[in-house]
């Protein structure tokens, strides 16, 4: 087992270990009132994210450095994120005002995002499979953001140019040779890594839910793109962005008991 | 090799025609039973279909694809119960358990008529883990499904999620047990714990029902 298998390994049972504690009061929160789908949905998200993460850590022991080539758990992330959408979802109050301009962000910059997934890995039919919940996430947490007006106009702007510019850097990364290609790497993980750091400590310091599922949704793309290193610091990202949405999603419940 | 639709009939009979003196709720695990059978027949075709397009070995089927497959294969049958015949939750869990005890029977059949029964300790961790695993995962779902109906939040998501969880759990226990040692006994010893956990969980969601009404 290598040193990052071993980091990852040990990221995986943190992870699991944070998990269990939300899992436990979450659960409680559930049972005391029937009027909790917000917590009930992030609840089972959590389930599916535990088993998966279980599944991962069995995985990494039992054949180490063997490639997973089609896995239960991306079924479990796959209905995590279904899971969280449909979490998400319950907020929405602009339920009939969708603006055609999030759903063209969403679709080209997921479409993106699978294309580069395919191109990396090749497993073009897993890719798109289990892309696809992510249009829902994305989309749910843009009409959050928009709807509560986490953001002001320079950083939404931000927030759609910087994705398509990182997407550039990934591809132009795809077809350069030499130094170029470094050049491309290094813009794209700084760039994605800002992106990161700046939705942590964004949603951190506001409170904002969807902002903070932003964040969740960034940690998970940077650990899709980024190899070795710089994924376990994503994975670790993860784990944090996973109990402060966990502390949001707890606010609003309570919240909606005052309402 | 064996001839797994002949065992089927020869199951199959005396319990189909044991449907003809029954009623009620034994009528009901008796049908289960049977679709749980006959599932376990399909799933193995599809799965040996899969194999073959995949080429994937015997280990890497049974990590990676069987869980998935032979989890909806069972899943089909609970949903189809719970759209066309609008049962209670008694009723549906009743079914979802017959279903995976078919199932898990039928399987264990096969498994023991390939590989003989003269191993005690062989046949019984094939009862109480894989036969187990079976009833396990389909009194989950059923849970989770009784719970988005009783949130009133019953969605493809919430449906996904149920499914996910018995495939995930699944897959975790023929991931544990496809290498000897450690991780094998915590497969072996995996669901009789989910067991466990979802009888108290039962338990404890009757007597907080109990205390609602009162």
């Amino acid at each position: 087992m290598t040193v990052e298998t071993k980091l990852s390994v040990l990221l995986n049972i943190i992870l699991t270990v944070v998990l269990i504690l939300i899992l436990i009061p979450s659960v409680k929160m559930i049972v005391k009132d029937r009027k909790r789908f917000l917590m009930l949905f992030f609840s089972m998200g959590c389930m599916c994210y535990l088993l998966s993460a279980f599944y991962w850590i069995a995985y990494e022991i039992i054949r180490p450095g063997t490639r997973m080539p089609f896995a239960a758990d991306e079924i479990a992330d796959c209905s995590m994120i279904l899971l969280f959408s449909a979490s998400l979802e319950t907020l929405l109050r602009d339920k009939k005002k969708n603006a055609p301009g999030e759903l063209i962000f969403t679709f080209v910059y997921i479409s993106a995002n699978i294309f580069l997934w395919i191109m990396w890995s090749g497993e073009w039919v897993q890719d798109i499979v289990f892309g696809l919940p992510y249009y829902y996430f994305l989309w749910m947490i843009i009409r959050g953001i928009r709807s509560s007006k986490a953001l002001n106009k320079v950083e939404l702007i931000a927030c759609i140019v910087g994705p398509f510019a990182i997407i550039g850097f990934q591809i132009g990364n795809l077809y350069a040779a030499g130094n170029a290609r470094n050049i491309f790497d290094l813009m794209a993980y700084t760039s994605i890594y800002f992106f990161m750091a700046w939705f942590g400590i964004k949603s951190i310091k506001t409170g904002n839910i969807y902002l903070r599922y932003g964040f969740f949704f960034w940690t998970l793309i940077a650990m899709y793109s980024c190899p070795e290193y710089l994924y376990l610091v994503a994975t670790a990202s993860n784990i944090l962005a996973t109990f402060v949405v966990y502390l949001a999603v707890k606010k609003e419940t309570l919240k909606d008991d005052i309402r | 090799m064996i001839y797994a639709e002949n065992v089927f009939l020869c199951i199959a009979v005396p319990l189909a025609i044991a449907i003809l003196f029954t009623r009620n709720s034994a009528r009901r695990m008796t049908v289960s039973f049977l679709t749980g059978m006959l599932v376990c027949l399909l799933s193995a075709y599809i799965g040996g279909f899969l194999q073959l397009v995949s080429r994937y070995s015997s280990e890497n089927m049974s990590i990676f694809l069987s869980p998935i497959v032979e989890e909806v294969m069972k899943f089909m049958p609970v949903l189809f119960c719970l759209y066309i015949f609008e049962p209670t939750y008694d009723e549906l869990r009743l079914t979802a358990v017959g279903i995976g005890a078919g199932f898990a029977t039928f399987e264990n059949c096969c498994f023991i008529l390939t590989s003989g029964a003269q191993n005690l300790g062989y046949v019984l961790i094939r009862g109480s883990a894989v036969g187990v695993m079976h009833v396990v995962t389909m009194v989950a779902i059923v849970a989770g499904l009784h719970l988005l109906k009783t949130y009133k939040v019953f969605s493809f998501s919430g449906v996904s999620g149920a499914l996910a969880l018995s495939v995930i759990f699944h897959s975790l226990y023929n991931l544990l047990v496809s290498k000897p040692g450690v991780s094998s006994y915590i497969g072996y010893i995996l669901p009789m714990l989910f067991a466990f956990v979802l009888y108290l969980l039962n338990r404890l969601s009757k007597e907080f029902n109990e205390d609602q009404k009162a």
